[in-house]
């Protein structure tokens, strides 16, 4: 169980720790520590298979008009995560995991064992200027055993990755990310993402992480620098 | 500046006939690499200008003098300045100004090409990932 607490709680809820027991607490798995991607095992994605829909906005769309890099943006859930040559760190508190992401300075919080999503959910993602990350979704997550969940719902619309010609994702979109660590002490992430609008059936991705030598710097991108210019 | 290695133009070389020797033009900068560039490559003799060490990705104009005296310029692209830093890279081995024999992937945009070595004057090869010694180049450049 990781007893660190990122609020005035903490004296409060450390009795209730001990009174809901150990096994619970500790059943948890302990996920903290930055990550960089393994790249023995990486950008792994299932088949794409688009719905007609899906396929006709897939037809419709050009990546050289509508790239949210050139505005320091993630395209979405799956390109924060399939970076790699950047760092992400994950921190777990009792209520809530944060995950920063390196690649555009992102900082993800997501709260635990809620019982659902707001009516109006905001952006669970900021940039190092506060900046909402709509493309990232609202998440909210909960432990199983040893595997953190994490839904996400309330996507704008993006990219889910840069890879696989730029997989479209609606505002349908709802993913579910299995997180846990393995036996030798390397972090999995399993990705579902289930657009109906998009997608005839789930795509799904997998990478692992390895413990980084490295910290999380501020990566600097900035709109008026993230494109190229010619004079 | 002469170069020892002769100006080698490979296949598909239409693909390059637009330059980007007018107006201004922002490019996307983060992307997939197979989606934005051919496997193709093109050597060129021409000089640096504009190097922009940032993330998400590195870039620089290449300019390549004509017969006829014009200039055309080409938008190269490298990996962002981070992965470079921790690939090893030494910043100061490219500068504005430097004559280089470049070869890079053809773009699918005109004018664009991806970074994949440079030839010094001096001999020295250079790639993403570390400097090289001539003789070395077999060392593949990430293309991420």
């Amino acid at each position: 169980m990781i007893k660190k607490q990122n609020c005035l709680r903490t004296r409060l809820s450390l009795p209730v720790v001990l009174l809901v027991g150990p096994l619970t607490a500790f059943s948890q798995p302990n996920l903290e520590g930055v990550w960089q991607i393994d790249p023995t095992l990486f950008r792994q994605y299932s088949e794409i298979r688009y719905t007609e829909e899906g396929q006709r906005r897939m037809d419709a769309f050009d990546i050289h008009e509508e790239d949210l890099s050139l505005q320091c943006v993630p395209s979405g859930l799956g390109r924060a995560w399939d970076e790699p040559d950047t760092t992400v760190e994950i921190q777990q508190y009792e209520d809530q995991i944060i995950i920063r992401y390196e690649m555009y300075d992102l900082v993800r919080t997501i709260e635990l064992n809620r019982n659902g999503h707001p009516l109006e959910p905001e952006p669970s993602t900021i940039n190092i200027d506060g900046i909402a990350m709509p493309t990232m979704g609202h998440s909210i997550g909960w432990y199983e055993d040893d595997v953190l969940v994490i839904e996400t719902v309330a996507y704008s619309s993006g990219n889910i990755t840069t890879l696989l010609r730029y997989p479209l994702q609606s505002e349908a979109l709802r993913s579910i990310e299995r997180i846990t660590r393995d036996e030798e002490d390397r972090l999995v992430v399993d990705i579902s993402y289930v657009d109906p609008i998009m997608f005839a059936i789930p795509l799904l991705s997998k990478n692992r992480y390895l413990r980084s030598q490295y910290g999380i710097t501020v990566y600097g991108c900035t709109p008026e620098n993230a494109g190229y210019e010619i004079q | 500046m002469k170069f020892s290695s002769p100006l080698i133009i490979s296949l598909r070389i239409k693909m390059l006939c637009a330059p980007l020797f007018f107006l201004s033009l922002i490019a996307n900068a983060h992307h997939s690499t197979s989606f934005n560039y051919s496997e193709e490559t093109v050597t060129l003799d021409g000089t640096i200008t504009n190097l922009k060490w940032i993330n998400p990705h590195s870039s620089m104009v290449f300019r390549v003098l004509q017969e006829d005296g014009s200039v055309d310029e080409y938008l190269v692209e490298f990996l962002a300045k981070i992965a470079l830093e921790r690939g090893g890279f030494d910043f100061d081995v490219l500068q504005n100004g430097m004559l280089v024999n470049l070869t890079g992937r053809i773009g699918f945009r005109d004018g664009f090409l991806r970074f994949q070595r440079a030839i010094l004057a001096n001999g020295r090869v250079v790639t993403e990932r570390s400097p090289l010694a001539i003789g070395d180049d077999e060392v593949e450049t990430s293309t991420r």
